[in-house]
């Protein structure tokens, strides 16, 4: 019992900072999602409930957050594709900023990254349109 | 395993393993977790930098505007939010191009929009589109960011 103990200890000591120090938000609920398996080379740009920019969970001002994405997307020659964790009770203006940000950044599909609400099941396809 | 050597008979050299199972079946329990990442998203397009000043959006385009007031509109028609999965399902099940475009005023929550395009996404829609804002609104939108630290 004692090694579980210490292998469960090790894991909360390395997850414990990065849950400590990253971006935290609620994500808006859907029931007819597209399943996106995740890749480290997608960037993920956060917006947590005070509107703050978060870029792969480390956070940047609103101007460095635009040169950082004008830098990754210049640099990208396949699908230039933003993930938005947003939180759920933003306003579509702190969103829409977010969005005309990206765009003058390259950027040509957002993609909402949302939570399945629970106990529900997609009723249509949950691959992404013309992948099949 | 202690009280086997009491028979006087060979020594037991067995090495308890029952801790090293405990350990790799937690480990196990946690890459079973971690490993299938799968993530949930909803896309949408976003227009062209260059095609964002386009005067007019043709008329076989359908758009769905949430107002200010939180009521739909689908190509300006006011729709009932209980209607509106409904209403987009008679629009699109005879239309080739599962393309909508969505138009949705500051004031509103991301969480409502993510709702409609839900919504629409289990009526048939299959792209969605975010409906480029007028001049009026992007000069708004540039001056209400400048203000901002």
């Amino acid at each position: 019992m004692a090694d579980v103990m210490l292998v469960l200890l090790i894991i909360f000591m390395i997850t414990a900072p990065l849950l400590a120090s990253g971006f935290v938000a609620t994500m808006p609920q859907g029931v007819n999602l597209i399943t996106d398996a995740e890749d480290p080379d997608d960037v993920i740009l956060g917006l947590d409930k005070d509107g703050a920019y978060y870029i792969n969970t480390r956070p940047y001002t609103r101007t460095a957050a635009e040169a950082e994405l004008t830098r990754i997307f210049a640099a990208r020659t396949r699908d230039k594709i933003l993930f938005v964790k947003a939180h759920q009770e933003l306003k579509m203006a702190a969103i829409q900023e977010a969005i005309a940000m990206a765009r003058r950044a390259g950027v040509r599909v957002i993609a909402a990254v949302t939570d399945q609400e629970f106990g529900t099941e997609p009723t249509v396809s949950t691959s992404r349109p013309g992948a099949n | 395993m202690a009280m086997a050597t009491s028979g006087g008979g060979g020594m037991n050299s067995d090495i308890n393993i029952t801790p090293f199972i405990d350990v790799l079946l937690v480990l196990l329990v946690i890459f079973m977790i971690a490993q299938p990442m799968l993530r949930k998203v909803l896309e949408l397009q976003v227009p062209l930098e260059e095609q964002s000043q386009a005067t007019q959006t043709p008329s076989t385009n359908i758009v769905l505007e949430i107002k200010a007031d939180g009521s739909y509109a689908v190509n300006t028609q006011p729709v009932d939010s209980a209607r509106l999965g409904a209403r987009l399902r008679e629009i699109y099940d005879p239309r080739p191009d599962k393309l909508l475009f969505i138009k949705a005023d500051n004031g509103r929550a991301f969480s409502e929009v993510i709702k409609v395009i839900d919504v629409a996404r289990g009526a048939g829609v299959q792209v969605f589109g975010l409906a480029p804002p007028t001049a009026e609104e992007a000069a708004a939108a540039a001056a209400a960011a400048a203000a901002r630290p």
